[in-house]
This record gives C-alpha cells, structure tokens and sequence, in this order.
C-alpha cells in the first residue's frame, strides 16, 4: 500500500499557487499534516480525495494514477472534510445508509458497520434522532463515522478535531492511533498538540511549500538545545517579542515565564529546556521564512 | 455611525456580494436574451405586442412599450425568484448571526436588504433597455433613437414597480410559511398570474389615480387610441405576452405614450406601498435564532423522525472513553454497489420530512383524476397532482451544495455514473407516483399515444430539475421555469410548452417528441454540468 505525490501543484490564479512541487512517498500509518492557516493543507487533502483538480504533477495509488483513475482511490477512500454539512431530517443511521449506498458497501454489512460505528462515536443512544438537532461536536462525530464506513485503506481528515471539547479531542486522537496500522492516515491540523500525540511523521506547510518531512523525533531534534525559559516582569515581554521567538507564555508569581526558541541563550538568566513539538514547529516555519527574506 | 449609513453598507455588502456570484452573470445573460426576444422582427413568428393583425413600425416608441410589457410580465416573475434570497443568504453564511449581536435595528436591516433588491432588478433593468436600443438599430425599420422613449417607460412605469417587488420579496423572506419553496408556488398563482393575467384599469384610492402594478393599460390605451384613429372600423383586439402569428404582421406608425403627470401619478403607489410592506416585514422577521423544529407526529412513521434539542440531552453523548470500541474489532466491509440500495435511500432523502398531509393531497389528487370528468381531470387535475411535488424535484441536484455535503459525496466512487441515474430515477418515480391517476386513465380509455406523452412527460420532468439544480445550483430556477411551462402549457392552453400533452392538438403537432429530444438534450446537460462539479 502506497501513495506516491510528485512535484504536485495547484494554481488558482496566475501569481498564486496553493500547492507548489509537492513531493511524498507514503506508506502505512499517521502523517500530522501542520501548517498555519493556508498554508495549502487543505488543497493537498482534496487533491487526493480527487474532489480538486491538480494544475501540476501526479499522485499514484499503489502504482494507479488518480488523475486518470479517480475511483481507485475513491473505493479506498474516507474523507472528512473541514467543513461539511449533513441533511438535517435525516437521522444518523439513514445517513450513514445514505453515504454507505453511495460508497457502494455491501448492503447487509453496512448495516453491521453503522450500528458498530454508531458505537465508537458514541451516537447510538441518539440514532434515530435527525441530525439537524445535533451539535456541532456530534455532527463531526456522524462526519468521522461516514469517512471510516467502508473501512478506508486511507484516510483523509482535514482539521477533524475542530468543533470536539478537550475530552472529545482526546477520544479521537486515540480513535485516530486506534486506526492506523494497515492504512494511511493523513491528519491535518493547526493544533501542534493533536499531531504529537497521533502521528509517526510530520509534514510541515507554509505558502504551499513542504518545508519539513520527518519522524517527530527527527523534527524535535532540530531544535535541541535551542530553548529556553526565561522569567521575566510583565512589563519587558512586549519589548522581548520583538527580539526573541517566544512560543508560549506563562503567568508565574509576580512575572511570566517565557519560553523562547533561539540558537543562543537570551540572557543568562534563561534556562535550557527539553524541546516540545510547538518548538520545533515555530523553529520551521521562522527558519523557513529568514530563508525568504 | 448614522442610520443611513448603515443602510447603505447593508445594502451595498449584499449587492457586491450578489453581483459578483455565477448566478448574477447567468442573470445578466439571460436578461440580453430576454431583451433579444422582446422585440422580433418581422419575420418573427410570434409578437409580443400586437393589435388585431398589426404591429407597430418598430421604432424607439414602439420597441420600449413592448418592451416595457414584456419586462413587467416576465421580470416581475424571474426577479422575485431571483432576489428572495437575499437574508436567507446572511442564514446561510451565518453572517446574520453576527449581524443580530449589534445594534442594528430590524427596519434599517430591512431597509438594506430592499435597496439591494431594488438595485439588482435596477440593473437588470437597464441592461434590458440597453439591448432594445441595439435591437432597434439591428431591425432597421426606424434608426431614429428618442432616448426618451426608453427611459421614461423605465422610469415611470417599470420602476416604481421594482420598488414594491423589492419590497414584497423582503416581506417574504420574514415569514417563516412564505420564506420556503411554498411561498414560491403563492406569488405565482396568487399575485403573479392574476396580476399578469387579469387587465385593470387606472383606478382611484382616495382620490390618488393608481394605475395597474404592470402599467400595461397605459400603453394599451394609447396604441388603441392612434389605431383607431388610422382603422375605425377594425376590432382593435389588442394582445401581448408570446403570441404566435401564421404570417408577418401589417405595420402602423405608433409614435409613443404622451407622458402626462397624470400617469406619473398614478405609478407613485407603487413606490408608497414599499413603505408598509417593509413595516411589516421588520415587525415579522425573528432574527437568525435558529428555528423551533416541530415534531414528526403529523408524518408518517417512515419519514418521521425526534429531534435532539437540549444542551443537558446533548451532554449525555458526549463522546467519552466509557462508549469505546476498538477500531481494530469492527467487522470488515466488501465493496459491492447496489443501485436499488441507493434507489431507496435516495427516495428517502426525497421524501423525509414531508408532513402527512402531503401524502394525502398528492393521493386526493390522484384519485381526483380517476373518476372527474377528463377535459377537468386533464385540464386541472391532472397538472395540479403534477405540480404538487414541485419542492421535492426542485431540490434535485441541489441538494449537495444546500446542504455542503458536496465534498464527502463527490469523493466517493464513481458520483457521477452511480448518483446521477439513480437520483434521476427516484425523481422519476415521484413523477409516475403523483401522474398515476393521468397514466391509469389513458389505460381504461385505450389512448395509448396519451399514454405515451404522459411518459414524455414523466421523463421530462425529473431531467429538467436535475439539469436545472446542477446548473443553476439554486432550486429556484427549476421552481419558476417549471411553474411557468406548467402554467402557459397546461393550464393555459399553449401547446408549445404543454410537456404534459392534455392540450388539443399538442399531440398532433408532435411537441411530445420536441419534448422528448430536450429531454435528452437535458439528460446530457445533467453529465456534463455534474462532471465539471465533480472535479474542480
């Protein structure tokens, strides 16, 4: 099983490019797709759910070009999107029925698979009620029930944990490790906290560029010995901001504990500290644009 | 910030963000075919505007009155369909959700909302009387262009009535009953059709001359008052809308309306009635909580469905480790499509929702059609159980942008060769359902080539709606057209648009087999328009 993307691209406009000279090879397992907000990651996640065109480049699905083939993806495919919407008078099960008939999964399994998936999501008590009364974290759970219904060989979820509270949150990412193994997982996010906890590797985005690919521990290593937490008056961080790289903020007594990404050490005073993934993150994504400028 | 300034951002907001959609630019096209049609040449089979067998020379004067008719006709329709959606838009989006945090009044909101109605139709407008101009250049019969004979028709008749329409279609967006599809299928039968249908003369409210909403008398009166005056003795039968004629018409010279202040007048009702309309639609409108859904005890136990409402109900299913199952322990799928599968939910889809007595007025109808006699059970019943299903075809190829599911279903295999039939089918199925009774009648009677248009006539019905959702992405294209075809077609006797064949002579004349080749046409529209959908 595997998902070769070559040097895609998507061109919206003739000065703006969402993707650019995307490349990845991807086998089994989770791929923590971060960026900041249009970076491109949503483009990339509906090229290969074939729902947008690609203006360069080619993706190949063990071996299948997508571009000519949509459906040999399509039949492996489970997509949740970042924003989608339901049909309010139906309730879960007619739904999930609805979006197994389209998928084409057998008919007598399907009804096994929904009242299973119904379960894990937590919904069953609720199935029979339309789901236009349903909240908006109950809603995203029908949307990740839809996308696992025919037991996807990939799977797409673009910014999945928007709309879930904490707790909602943690279920899913444990449902999301729960799931990898035997399929590609692609997980995008801007939460840097929801990608360490799940995924094996971590692509970084900006501007439509792939600046980073690697392991988390490969990434995390990018900025050992690179952070520091430096206690500080309330009255210095402003000044600070404009100097330093500080990645969090912390109230502390009388100060505030700054946790700042630097080569060298801000001040005497500031301690080296182990590197978290948010870190490493904003070290990518800065280094990546003192390379622009 | 001022009151009126507010009004302005409102409507000038909701005007750029209209003007510069798909829909506005397939409006604007429409309008210059529109404008193209209002005035046929002389070899022209039909007119627009005729007294007995004449026409006028096709002058400045003689081109805005036709047109002027025309656009009161058929604009009055289009565009009512076409600019009530301007607050469901602020629903849809959720911008009305921010919009009821501040302090803006309902009334000013109103008062927005119906300048921008009132600009789009403006345009239109303007746009359509641009292209008189240039038909009248291209038909050669009269080159002498007198502006004023465009403008003061626009002005002074078509306008005002703008005005009101603009004003009216706020009002129906307030009300929760006429704000759907229902309140669509209201202002054709109920304020549309008679106001096109039925001529009125200039009459008086206290002591204030007001002339019809459509203003035709006006022009009516004065092209009978110089035709006479040329031929005393002839009928002066004067008609308008789409007439077809065997021959090319005779011509006399109509040198235009006297414009009086009298007439002018007469039409400052019509921008007056704007006032209390958009009273009483800031005093109707609820704001943009989300709505009180009613139970599903009036529907049938099929289609019913409880609703999940409070937040304490909602707690209960939050989703909590207790619920877990692993993943890994689910059963496996196979992969194997079954069309009747998709068929059932996609009827399902369909219908969900529908009250129960839906489901007994389309029955009402049915057998209305069995045992009433057959000119009524053709000529009435037979269209109206028909046109009761209406809202449900409207939705077809829709439904997937209304209600944003567009990406989880076009990501899965094959959307077009599986979806596209199968949903064409169920809307089909609806047709045969709701024309049964038509379909049972030809059988009893042995009229098999009545039998045959029927199915034309079936086919042709879920294709239009389909062709129209893709294309058009709005269910309301589909509603006005096919309310229109239903209404001049059947209920109106012209056989040119009677898809249904109960008209005399339809038959004969072979409009089936037209309609049977646009429903290919149709067909085709639908796999294109879906294929460019499918991949962006």
């Amino acid at each position: 099983m595997k998902l070769e993307l070559n040097c895609v691209g998507k061109q919206y406009s003739q000065d703006f490019w969402a993707l650019k000279d995307f490349s990845l090879q991807l086998k089994p397992g989770v791929l923590g797709l971060l960026g900041e907000n249009g970076a491109g990651k949503s483009t990339l996640m509906r090229i290969i759910s074939t729902i947008t065109s690609a203006t360069t480049g080619t993706i190949l699905w063990n071996g299948v070009d997508i571009f000519q083939n949509p459906d040999a993806i399509r039949e492996n495919l489970g997509y949740l999107p970042q924003d989608f919407g339901v049909y309010p008078h139906l309730n879960a099960v007619e739904f999930l029925e609805y979006m197994a008939a389209i998928k084409g999964v057998h008919r007598k399994e399907a009804k096994t698979r929904i009242e299973e998936l119904l379960h894990v999501v937590n919904l069953y008590d609720v199935r029979k009620r339309a789901i236009g009364g349903y909240s908006g974290g109950m809603r995203q759970r029908i949307g990740i029930a839809q996308a696992l219904l025919n037991d996807p060989k990939i799977l797409i979820v673009d910014e999945p944990t928007v709309g879930l509270d904490p707790v909602e949150r943690v279920r899913f990412r444990n449902l999301l490790s729960d799931l990898s193994g035997d399929r590609i997982v692609i997980f995008s996010t801007h939460i840097v906290s929801d990608v360490e906890a799940t995924a094996e590797s971590i692509a970084i985005l900006s501007k439509g560029h792939l600046l980073h690919h690697s392991s988390p521990d490969e990434l995390l290593e990018t900025v050992q010995g690179k952070v520091w937490e430096w206690n500080v008056s309330s009255s210095e961080v402003q000044e600070l901001r404009k100097k330093w790289m500080i990645s969090s903020t912390v109230r502390s007594g009388g100060g505030v504990l700054l946790r700042i990404v630097s080569d060298e050490s801000p001040s005497n005073d500031a301690q080296l500290v182990s590197p978290g993934m948010e870190d490493a993150y904003l070290h990518c994504i800065s280094n990546h644009g003192k390379v622009r400028q | 910030m001022s009151r009126i300034r507010k009004v302005y951002h409102i409507a000038r907001a909701d005007l750029l963000e209209r003007t510069r959609s798909y829909g506005f630019l397939v409006t604007l096209f429409l309008s210059i075919i529109g404008a193209f049609l209002f005035v046929p040449n002389s070899q022209a089979t039909y007119a627009v505007l005729l007294i007995d067998q004449y026409r006028g020379v096709l002058n400045s004067a003689w081109i805005g009155a036709a047109v002027s008719i025309s656009v009161m006709s058929f604009l009055t329709m289009f565009g009512f369909f076409l600019i009530k959606n301007t607050i469901e838009r602020d629903r849809q989006t959720r911008v009305g959700q921010i919009i009821s945090t501040t302090t803006l009044r309902k009334l000013d909101y109103m008062a927005g909302k119906f300048l921008s109605n009132f600009a789009i139709l403006t345009i239109i407008v303007i746009l359509t009387f641009t292209m008189a101009i240039v038909m009248q250049l291209l038909c050669q019969e009269d080159l002498t262009i007198d502006l004023g004979s465009f403008v003061l028709p626009m002005v002074i008749i078509i306008l005002p009535g703008m005005f009101a329409l603009s004003a009216l279609a706020v009002l129906f967006e307030t009300l929760p009953v006429l704000r759907t599809g229902f309140g669509n299928i209201l202002f054709f039968f109920c304020i549309w059709a008679p106001t096109v249908l039925i001529s009125i003369p200039t009459f008086d409210i206290f002591g204030l001359p007001v002339s019809s909403f459509t203003g035709r008398e006006i022009f009516k009166d004065s092209i009978s008052e110089s035709y006479k005056h040329l031929f005393p003795q002839a009928p002066g039968v004067l008609s308008d809308g789409v007439v077809l004629v065997e021959e090319p018409l005779q011509t006399f010279l109509w040198s235009g309306v006297n414009w009086s202040w009298d007439i002018f007048i007469s039409r400052i009702f019509w921008i007056i009635i704007a006032i209390p309309l958009l009273l009483l639609a800031s005093v109707a409108f609820r704001g943009f909580d989300k709505p009180i859904r009613k139970s599903g005890k009036w529907q049938l136990g099929f289609f019913s469905r409880k609703e999940v409402s409070s937040d304490t109900e909602n707690d209960k299913n939050k989703w909590v480790e207790s619920s877990n199952r692993r993943m890994a322990a689910l059963s496996k799928v196979t992969m194997r499509f079954h069309a009747w599968d998709m068929l059932k939910v996609e009827l399902k889809l369909m219908l969900k929702g529908q009250p129960l007595w839906w489901y007994a007025i389309a029955f009402l109808f049915i057998v209305l059609t069995l045992f009433a006699p057959l000119p009524l059970a053709k000529g009435i019943i037979a269209p109206l159980a028909w046109l009761w299903p209406v809202l449900l075809w409207s939705n077809m190829g829709v439904r997937e942008i209304r209600y944003n599911t567009r990406d989880i279903i076009f990501s899965s295999p094959a959307p077009l060769q599986r979806q596209i039939p199968v949903s064409w089918l169920a809307g089909l199925i609806v047709a045969v359902l709701t024309g049964s009774g038509l379909a049972v009648r030809y059988m009893v009677e042995g009229d098999a080539s009545g039998l045959l248009t029927w199915g034309i006539g079936a086919l042709f019905i879920p294709s239009l709606a389909l062709a129209m959702g893709v294309w058009t992405r709005s269910n309301k294209a589909f509603e006005a057209f096919y309310l229109l075809i239903m209404f001049t077609g059947t209920l109106n006797k012209e056989k040119w648009m009677d898809f249904m064949g109960v008209v005399d002579g339809t038959i004969k004349a072979g409009v089936p087999y037209v309609f049977l080749m646009v429903t290919v046409g149709l067909l085709v529209l639908v796999v294109w328009g879906r294929q460019r959908q499918v991949r962006r």
